[in-house]
């Protein structure tokens, strides 16, 4: 059987669950790198003890717009804090840096005003930060419009990093933009990508016929992050994930015979990656 | 065919520039501005909000076609002031406070006003007495919470709690979507109506108004 690596889970939910143990306000987790770099600490930490062989840097919603709107901090600054508390916590253990490049909350022309060059400036400026700082590899996930996904990747590659992307696809197969997994297919892997997949939106049952469809029509390396799936609220008014951790990993077990690298997204933590660790060792033995 | 044809179906292409000159065409030729707006502009509208509710047509599509709305829209509120037309409806929107997604509440924005109905967009990050201050001042029949995480949904029910407390609930109605609720979330919160899509969304708003009218 292939070699599967193991990721993370939630990188958002996660710190804010931390912040709110600390009694610390919920702000774009982003802010935690310079003002509570001690949470992304923690975080890190969890996961590389939990079993996962590469984390990702909280970097995913660090771009231009959003930190110049709530916050007088550099993009550079940012990421270099994200990256450098990140590496300090993984420093010798062997667990790989991922930059972590996520979706803008403009659309691109002509559906909203961000033009193309402008988008790729920004990516390429997070890029220029994230791999400077040190980043092993990049990850370029929850995207539902593949244009912008492919002006993101287009700048990537350029560093020469190996570079994963995941969209986040919707029940009919398709993302909130219309792209189906063969759209997905034929504009990413011609830039010379590492790894394709999905992440978010769908837990683990509704993102099961899509990652298996991947693997019907691309060779390349499957990453598959879904969400821990629909949360309830308990009677306090928070949310706590549905699923178990167990039964998530009992959920995304027929997903281990294509993919490649698994983890989890919103409302998943370590807990979660601790299962699936489990599950990787029985199906490995 | 008819100029009204042509602007719905130019505004189902999207092609802004031509409805907003047929629109003008339209109003010249002596055509009431009520119907240009009604079988003309929501008529177009609601050939595309039916074909993104079966999945014929994705955001993309929506968004042009809302952009061309638009356009043709600002020519017509002139004239259909002055005729003394109003909105079906008013509805404030906006998405929860600790959640900064707003491609789901544009979308739904987009589809309300594809309705006739008057949207007043609140952005995102919108905390509960923001929600309930807009219903009360600008007299909305409709309150929407959008939220895309599990952390912030939460906030819908304050949204509730604050509605009741104004003591506005017999007169406005709250809805709420996004990706982290459902209807059991809906019933238990309190809130109105839960729907899945935008365009439904918009559909439940226009019933909405109309009972509310009655």
């Amino acid at each position: 059987m292939k070699k599967i690596t193991l990721l993370d889970g939630a990188v958002g939910t996660s710190l804010w669950n931390i912040a709110e143990a600390h009694g610390v306000k919920k702000e774009p987790v982003w802010k935690y790198n310079i003002e509570h770099p001690e949470f992304v600490a923690e975080l890190v930490g969890k996961y590389a003890e939990a079993g996962s062989e590469i984390v990702l840097a909280n970097t995913f919603g660090a771009n231009s717009p959003a930190v110049r709107r709530s916050s007088s901090y550099s993009v550079p600054e940012v990421i270099n804090a994200a990256v450098n508390t990140a590496k300090e916590v993984i420093s010798g253990t062997g667990v790989k840096l991922c930059l972590a490049l996520g979706p803008l909350t403009q659309l691109l022309e002509p559906y909203g005003d961000m033009e193309k060059d402008e988008c790729a400036a920004i990516y390429g400026e997070m890029l220029k930060a994230g791999v400077g700082a040190g980043c092993d590899m990049v990850l370029i996930q929850t995207f539902m419009d593949l244009e912008m996904m492919r002006i993101a990747t287009a700048e990537a590659v350029k560093y020469g990093l190996p570079v994963m992307c995941s969209m986040t696809f919707e029940k009919n197969g398709k993302t909130m933009f219309g792209n189906s997994v063969q759209d997905t297919i034929d504009t990413l892997a011609p830039l010379g990508i590492h790894a394709i997949g999905l992440n978010c939106s769908l837990g683990p049952e509704l993102a099961l016929p899509i990652i298996k469809e991947f693997s019907e029509k691309t060779d390349l390396p499957l990453l598959f992050k879904p969400n821990a799936g629909k949360p309830i609220l308990s009677p306090d008014g928070t949310a706590s994930a549905e699923y178990t951790a167990k039964q998530f990993a009992n959920d995304i077990k027929p997903a281990l015979e294509y993919v490649s690298y698994i983890g989890g997204c919103c409302g998943s933590d370590a807990v979660y990656i601790k299962e699936i660790r489990k599950l990787l060792e029985q199906t490995d033995s | 065919m008819s100029i009204l044809d042509e602007i719905s179906e130019n505004l189902q292409k999207g092609k802004a520039k031509a409805v907003k000159e047929l629109v003008e065409q339209a109003v010249e030729s002596g055509i009431s501005p009520e119907t240009v707006l009604k079988d003309g502009l929501l008529a177009g509208m609601n050939v595309i909000s039916e074909k993104f509710k079966t999945n014929e047509i994705y955001v993309p599509e929506v968004l042009v076609a809302a952009r061309a709305m638009n356009m043709g829209s600002q020519v017509l509120k002139p004239y259909l002031e002055k005729e003394g037309v109003r909105a079906a409806g008013r509805v404030c929107i906006g998405t929860v406070q600790g959640d900064l997604h707003d491609i789901g509440k544009n979308l739904v924005k987009m589809m309300l006003e594809g309705k006739g109905l008057e949207v007043i967009d609140l952005g995102t990050d919108v905390s509960p007495e923001t929600f309930v201050q807009t219903a009360i001042d600008q007299n909305c029949q409709i309150i929407c919470c959008s939220a895309l995480l599990t952390t912030t949904m939460g906030v819908m029910a304050e949204v509730v709690e604050k509605a009741k407390e104004a003591g506005i609930r017999d007169r406005v109605r709250i809805m709420i979507g996004g990706a982290a609720v459902d209807e059991a979330f809906c019933a238990r919160v309190g809130a109105d109506k839960y729907t899945s899509d935008a365009a439904s969304a918009a559909d439940a708003a226009v019933e909405f108004c109309r009972e509310l009218a009655q």
